[in-house]
């Protein structure tokens, strides 16, 4: 290749960052002058905010919660971003055969990791999404079954798609978008990702170079595996990384590949559907990439 | 639109050394950001008593911090149109300084990390597994302060930068019943 075609490294973007999402959301962009930055910066971390928002177990306000306090029957308007994160949601469950199962909320509330919702009754839990609700046009779902849905798996991928798309459209034309983790690499860019060592997280090995892509890690640093949604059985992996073209994919394919073998046929159906690779650090701190 | 994905081959996969950093903002960055009608910035610190110390705790439910808050106060000519307060917290893994803009009437107009860096600097433990990682020398380690990689997985916690933005708010609040804001 031409050294002079080579895209620029990150070396060459201006930063960002501001505490979102309960954890530090940083943006790196090219860009001309502070003016430029400020504006298309404060566009995307503006979006990322009213994900949050919207997507909240914890707040009151969030359409989760209108969703929770919502009889069975009822048809709900929701925000185009909510709706369109639960019709991937309702995707990724069918092509994983339940595998990503956004509706565990009560059994991570009886742990204490969720706080109660207002009307504090833990319902007979919804086995699945797609028993729980259904979408319909014009943003709105029809509540076919009590359900505590938790999208705290996909939301932050989905808040980096949108925040990278918030910088597209103020004209920047490539940049780095990192919400705790959940990454986005756009435009005429290639990047180098690194994975945390999960033994000693203040030690990373980079694994590879993006272009156009996103990655999404979960990983077992020093959080209890049962915090880990729907935790069956022994982990088998350490850490658990996904490369696909959207944010919200990568991250919401995680659970799935850290939930069951990455040699099993759903996770291989869906991995291929979503034209995703992987990148597994494993007990013995053996990296397999596929 | 052009998407790759570029496994580095395995001689070239490196492990940090354990201490990097990230600089994203200047105070002086953080202050116009906040207050951009602002026409000057006064350097001041803002003394807390012992009373106004407990009163913040008991306000925010937080452990009390320090007695002294490094500050802006942002002017348009006499008129003050609020102050940005400068702090740090502890992350998960660093050490992260930030800085919250509140206006006058006490809204917050802008939280900005302005840098972090990780506060362990232990030497590296090699355990033979990940000598397969190292490099041929210290010139082929990657060094993500100088922003050749992101890291993807688990990084700062924001829960310590949510409890400092409330103890901040409680502490201008206080100076300002106090006169001195």
């Amino acid at each position: 290749m031409n050294a002079l075609l080579t895209p620029p490294t990150t070396a060459h973007l201006r930063k960002r960052a501001k505490p979102l999402l309960g954890t530090v959301v940083e943006i790196a962009i090219q860009t001309d002058n502070e003016t430029a930055f400020v504006n298309a910066t404060d566009a995307a971390f503006a979006r990322v905010e009213e994900i949050h928002h919207a997507m909240s177990f914890h707040e009151r306000a969030s359409d989760l919660s209108a969703i929770t306090n919502a009889a069975v029957g009822t048809t709900l308007r929701i925000s185009p971003d909510t709706w369109k994160t639960l019709s991937l949601s309702l995707e990724i469950e069918a092509l994983s055969h339940g595998a990503f199962n956004p509706t565990v909320a009560p059994a991570l509330v009886q742990r204490g990791v969720l706080p109660m919702p207002v009307n504090g009754e833990i319902p007979a839990t919804a086995s699945s999404l797609a028993a729980s609700i259904s979408m319909q046009e014009n943003h709105k779902v029809r509540i076919l079954k009590r359900v505590w849905i938790d999208l705290g798996g996909i939301a932050k991928g989905y808040a980096v798609d949108a925040a990278v798309t918030a910088l597209e459209l103020h004209n920047v034309r490539a940049g780095v978008v990192n919400a705790g983790g959940d990454l986005r690499v756009f435009g005429d860019l290639e990047h180098t990702v690194a994975v945390r060592v999960p033994s000693e997280p203040n030690q990373v090995i980079a694994i590879a170079t993006l272009e156009n892509l996103s990655c999404a890690t979960s990983a077992m640093y020093y959080a209890a595996a049962e915090t880990i949604a729907g935790s069956q059985g022994q982990l088998k992996y350490e850490s658990v990384s996904v490369i696909a073209t959207s944010c919200a994919v990568a991250d919401a394919l995680t659970k799935i590949v850290w939930l069951i073998n990455i040699n099993s046929a759903e996770v291989i159906a869906t991995l291929n559907h979503f034209n995703a690779h992987v990148a597994l650090l494993d007990g013995a701190g053996q990296l397999t990439r596929i | 639109m052009k998407s790759a994905l570029t496994w580095l081959p395995t001689a070239a996969i490196v492990i940090v050394s354990p201490v990097y950093a990230g600089q994203y903002a200047t105070v002086d960055e953080a202050a116009k950001r906040a207050f951009p009608d602002a026409t000057e910035f006064k350097e001041s610190v803002f003394q807390l008593s012992a009373d106004e110390v407990r009163n913040v705790a008991t306000v925010t439910g937080l452990p009390a911090k320090p007695v002294l808050w490094r500050s802006l106060l942002a002017m348009n000519g006499d008129k003050p149109l609020g102050v940005v307060v400068l702090d740090s917290v502890i992350g998960k893994f660093e050490l992260i300084d930030y800085a919250v803009g509140i206006a006058y009437d006490g809204k917050i107009r802008n939280v900005e990390i302005l840098a972090y860096r990780e506060s362990h600097g232990y030497e590296v433990r090699l355990p033979a597994w990940r000598k397969q990682f190292f490099g041929k020398d210290k010139s082929s380690r990657l060094r993500v302060s100088e922003d050749i990689a992101s890291i993807s997985g688990a990084t700062m916690s924001a829960t310590h930068i949510t409890d400092g933005v409330r103890r901040i708010v409680a502490v201008v609040d206080q100076m300002k019943a106090a006169g001195k804001f």
